[in-house]
């Protein structure tokens, strides 16, 4: 039986109609959001990380029903509306097969908001701490960390 | 396939009653790997989310009562008064897999799931907890060392919700240790885990308890090394000795992590060295 399933996505009211049980990663995409991957579909590796009221979760290991009236933020948004995290990502070679990029950007961009509301240095272990739900294959980690501390510092001078 | 979404305690209590076969979900950080491991199959779900969030609350008697329903994340977040009476709990909390992970996994989850290694359960249990569980023939409370039977398995009748965790007030200036070792922290299963609260006056022990996580078929609460301990000083001596207690009490397994034999170690030195600076 298909059910509605009333959303806000990347700030767009939407009506989903979806298959009782549906996996949150498998609405998106067949809703066109293929930004956000599937990767490991067991809540390890945060390639399918959505950000869902405000705090990020995994899309592999949530109902699409259980997100009834929910505001969904995925990578795209964070493209859009925060050009500057995706810059400083790409000026550090953040980014290589970018395939855990769509879950490292929306994460990321989540940690930098928090931030902003209570101005503090941004740490690396904080960094480090907020990112170890994101699987890297290729960048090694280190490139990442910087991008995300040179955004967090521009960010501190802009406001 | 059914998915409930009950809206209230009455409606899920109606809907667990006339569905008991059904299973119910909460942060489905558990449900979900185990849907696509093929260890749920065909299943019908009723989703706890749609209730109305609860807050914790302190009792009367000091008590604190955690509703089933709350995150890893908001008890690692802590409050003040959490951090400061309940530390094991909060530590435990901040263990659970990725801030991802635990912006979803509810206590409720971790306990129900009953796995050996569930990091809330380890810290939870040297409180010595209670589980509220509720159907609608009412509400009975049970130890959670009674609660949980097995790996895997726990004493809650097929209609009955886990409503509430209560947590009594340790004794004043206790001292508490959460240790956990494992390959990656954001990854499901610990190496091994240990949760000590002990008090020491006038250089004897007067109240200690134990727990380890990831090396018995449940989160073991470690009743001979408390034995052994209690009325006792704390000497290099007796560390010594407590700690092959523990290397001996604990019943871990060879897996993948890592083998028996280190698991034993690991519980060793995790409580040798928290004695000592408990002792300090
Ligand atoms: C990548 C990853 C890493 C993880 N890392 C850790 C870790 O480091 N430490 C750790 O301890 N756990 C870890 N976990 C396991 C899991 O996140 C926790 O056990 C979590 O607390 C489960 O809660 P949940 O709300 O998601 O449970 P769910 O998946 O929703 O449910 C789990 C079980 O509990 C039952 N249940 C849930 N709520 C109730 C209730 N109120 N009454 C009765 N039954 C109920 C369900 O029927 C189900 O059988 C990890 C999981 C993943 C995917
Ligand atoms: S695909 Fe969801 S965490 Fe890997
Ligand atoms: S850039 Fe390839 S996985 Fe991260």
């Amino acid at each position: 039986m298909k059910v509605d399933v009333h959303v806000t996505v990347n700030g767009r009211p939407t009506i989903w109609q979806v298959e009782d049980g549906e996996r949150l990663l498998d609405t998106l995409r067949k809703n066109g959001h293929t930004e956000v991957k599937e990767g490991c579909g067991g809540g390890e590796c945060g390639a399918c990380t959505v950000a869902l009221n405000g705090e990020i979760i995994c899309s592999c290991c949530a109902f699409t029903q259980q997100v009834e009236g929910a505001d969904i933020v995925t990578a795209a948004w964070v493209a859009e509306h925060n050009p500057a995290l995706i810059d400083s990502l790409v000026n550090h070679n953040a980014v290589q097969c970018g395939f855990c990029t769509p879950g490292v950007v929306v994460a990321a961009d989540n940690l930098l908001k928090k931030c902003t509301c209570n101005r503090h240095k941004l740490g690396t272990k904080e960094i480090k701490d907020n990112m170890e739900g994101n699987i890297c294959r290729c960048t090694g980690y280190i490139k990442i960390i910087e991008a995300i501390a040179a955004a967090a510092e521009e960010e501190r001078h802009e406001v | 396939m059914a998915f409930l979404r009950p809206q209230s305690r009455e409606e899920l209590l109606n809907a667990i009653h006339e569905h008991p076969g059904y299973i119910m979900v909460a942060g489905a950080t558990d449900v979900w790997p185990k849907i696509r491991r093929g260890a749920i199959k065909d299943a019908d779900f009723i989703d706890l989310t749609a209730m109305p969030r609860l807050e914790p609350y302190c009792d009367a008697q000091g008590a604190l009562h955690l509703p089933g329903s709350i995150t890893a994340g908001r008890i690692a977040a802590g409050g003040d008064k959490m951090c400061k009476k309940w530390p094991l709990l909060v530590e435990g909390a901040r263990h659970v897999g990725s801030p991802q992970i635990r912006n979803r996994a509810t206590i409720a989850g971790n306990i129900c799931t009953a796995s050996p290694c569930a990091d809330m359960t380890t810290g939870l249990t040297p409180y010595n907890p209670e589980v509220k569980l509720s159907s609608l023939a009412g509400s009975r409370q049970l130890p959670l060392r009674e609660f949980l039977t097995g790996p895997g398995r726990t004493a809650r009748a097929a209609d009955e919700w886990l409503e509430e965790v209560i947590l009594p007030l340790p004794p004043e200036g206790v001292f508490s240790k959460f240790c956990k070792t494992g390959r990656r922290n954001a990854l499901i299963i610990a190496v091994a885990s240990m949760a000590l609260n002990i008090l020491i006056k006038k250089g004897k022990i007067e109240h200690i308890a134990l727990a380890f996580g990831s090396v018995a078929p449940t989160v073991l609460r470690a009743q001979k090394v408390e034995e052994f301990l209690l009325g006792k000083e704390l000497s290099a001596a007796i560390i010594e000795e407590a700690a092959a207690i523990a290397y001996n009490e604990v019943k871990p397994i060879n897996d993948q992590r890592a083998t028996a034999e280190y698991r034993r170690q690991v519980c060793r030195d995790f409580l040798a060295a928290a004695l000592e600076e408990a002792a300090q």
